[in-house]
């Protein structure tokens, strides 16, 4: 069971996503914008973080760029759980490399039980 | 020991120890630097990416013994901020500094910082679409690189025709004479565009680019692979 | 979403104002289905708030029935007939409608008038529409889930009219981010990102149907607040008993 940041600007869906992830045994800090982040990273530790790249005043990508700059965080598994869809990636090949995305899942068509899923699997290949 | 000054673009930043950083910064008069940033406190930091992310700033710092110099200061000179207002906009804008980062050695010319500069001023202008900045930026790579294809004669050496249709040969990167080839006089010319020394915001007003544009994209990103392995 | 093309093809206002809210609606949608979903995962213990459901439902419906209205308005502009509306009420009956969706936020929407005003010239489903729709794009800006937040819906006097509006804790809100957000509208992922993380869709539909009523929202202050508002013109009728 792991430590998983929540990075998910609205509220409600912050609450369903927390809900799922804790009733399977995690435990998870919930922030809503990336300032909040950087600024619980430091005490919360995580293993995993799934993220919304759009996000108020700083988005997603600003996030990982600062987050994938500190040493301790280069290969913390960052799954990326976003209403940005998938064609617009192929815009950025790279990006996916450069800011170390395990897993991108499309909110409008990600089950709860993927995410699960997704999770999971990157735990298991962080213990591999 | 002297200090040097210049203007430069944050290309990466790592963190080192518990206090420190290490930019590496574009400047056009020193090419690629790798700056030691003394006694900047995590914990404390606003998130600096968006401020560090697409702007060009003022530094000052001192050569040391290594490869790593030191930097005194840093003062914003511009920032870009509509590139982060849109997330394909920032997505883009990382992925070119990224490119350009691997597809240039530790002492690229001035011109490189001149290209980077240029791409974030049209990244910055929400009518020029990501997808001709992203083009325009992989053509001049190309060109600066010195892997400009044939867009005067095709790859026999006959003169490019205005009703002629053609497809690319990446060999030899030439247009090859081909009845069925999906490729026109109109993507011949837009590609003389991309290629030559005119910014985004100029080939934006080229009427009808935006299909030709969508055909060229993938030609262009096939060259920046093949020709220069990125 | 991508901007313009290099061909200069402008989209029309009201396709751009299309994709706003199309991409805005995925919000209660995916909220409804993952909700239900939750009360369907194995070992799930979890008690599903259905009138949570509800509200995130009827708050979508009502987005896109206030853009239609939008439509309609101002497709109907040069005939439509502005009469004499309590702001009062208006602002009461959006109220209570936003405070049953609010409160999943910790939020709540509360009145705030510096006097007591008559009634002004307006579209009396429309300027409901608008002030709803305005309240929804508010809402969900992001906050520390320890605080209860106060989204303020206020009316003052100015030289150009009476000011009507939705306000909160938006200090850094600047009337260049609403003209840039105009011209991002259906263009970017996120066009006023100063105050939300989607397509904020509501305030573009406020601003369309204040626009058919021949005014347009600005930046504005009420007492500490900073928010979004619009002049409405008194009604003379009152003026004359």
């Amino acid at each position: 069971m792991a430590q998983i940041l929540l990075l998910e600007p609205d509220i409600v869906l912050s609450r369903i996503y927390a809900k799922a992830l804790e009733q399977v045994g995690h435990k998870v800090s919930s922030v809503f914008d990336a300032q909040a982040a950087i600024n619980v990273i430091d005490k919360f530790a995580p293993d995993l973080v799934v993220l919304e790249l759009q996000l108020p005043i700083h988005n997603g990508v600003e996030f990982l760029y600062e987050f994938r700059s500190y040493a301790e965080w280069q290969k913390t598994p960052v799954i990326v759980q976003s209403f940005v869809p998938p064609s617009e990636f192929k815009l950025t090949p790279s990006l996916w490399r450069g800011l170390g995305i395990a897993i991108y899942l499309y909110k409008p068509r990600a089950s709860l039980q993927q995410l699960l899923n997704s999770v999971q699997d990157q735990l298991v290949t962080i213990t591999a | 020991m002297k200090q040097l000054t210049t203007v430069g673009i944050v290309l990466n930043r790592t963190d080192f120890g518990e206090a420190d950083r290490i930019l590496t910064m574009l400047t056009p008069q020193y090419g690629k630097l790798r700056l030691m940033a003394r006694g900047v406190r995590r914990i404390k930091s606003k998130l600096a990416g968006g401020i560090e992310l697409f702007s060009v700033s003022n530094i000052t710092f001192i050569r040391g013994r290594g490869e790593i110099c030191t930097l005194i200061s840093s003062r914003l000179q511009k920032h870009y901020a509509n590139i982060v207002q849109n997330l394909d906009r920032t997505m883009l804008g990382y992925d070119l500094i990224k490119l350009l980062h691997r597809a240039t050695e530790d002492e690229p010319e001035p011109v490189y910082f001149q290209l980077l500069q240029d791409a974030f001023e049209a990244l910055d202008n929400p009518i020029i679409s990501p997808q001709l900045i992203r083009v325009w930026f992989s053509a001049q790579l190309l060109r600066l690189a010195g892997h400009n294809p044939g867009l005067q004669v095709d790859d026999l050496g006959q003169k490019l025709e205005l009703r002629q249709n053609y497809v690319f040969n990446f060999d030899r990167m030439a247009f090859k004479s081909v009845d069925s080839g999906a490729l026109t006089a109109n993507h011949i010319k837009l590609l003389r565009l991309l290629f030559s020394a005119n910014q985004p915001h100029v080939l934006a007003q080229v009427q009808g680019g935006e299909a030709v544009l969508s055909d060229l994209d993938p030609i262009v990103q096939t060259m920046l692979k093949t020709q220069i392995r990125i | 979403m991508h901007a313009y093309g290099t061909n200069g093809v402008i989209n029309s206002h009201s396709s751009l104002l299309l994709r706003s809210v199309a991409e805005e609606l995925k919000l209660p949608l995916l909220q409804i289905g993952r909700d239900a979903e939750l009360q369907n995962l194995a070992s799930a213990n979890i008690a599903v708030d259905l009138k949570r459901i509800q509200n995130n439902a009827d708050m979508a419906l009502l987005l896109v029935d206030s853009y239609l209205l939008g439509l309609e308005l101002n497709e109907a502009q040069a005939e439509l007939t502005l009469e004499p509306v309590s702001l009062s009420g208006a602002l009461d009956d959006a109220a209570h409608t936003l405070n049953q969706f609010a409160k999943q936020y910790d939020t709540t929407f509360e009145l705030a008038s510096s006097g007591k005003y008559g009634p002004v010239m307006a579209h009396a489903i429309g300027l409901k529409a608008a002030l709803v729709s305005l309240g929804y794009a508010l809402v969900s800006v992001p906050q520390e889930e320890t605080s209860r937040r106060q989204v303020i819906l206020g009316v003052h006097q100015s030289s150009s009219g009476l000011v009507a509006g939705v306000y909160g804790d938006f200090e850094t809100l600047a009337h260049t981010h609403l003209k840039q957000a105009r011209m991002l509208c259906g263009r970017a992922r996120q066009p006023f990102r100063m105050l939300s993380s989607g397509s904020a869709a509501g305030v573009f539909v406020a601003d369309t149907i204040f626009q058919a009523m021949h005014t347009k929202l600005n930046v504005s202050r009420h007492q500490k607040h900073t928010g979004l508002a619009a002049t409405l013109q008194p009604s003379q009728q009152l003026a004359l008993v």
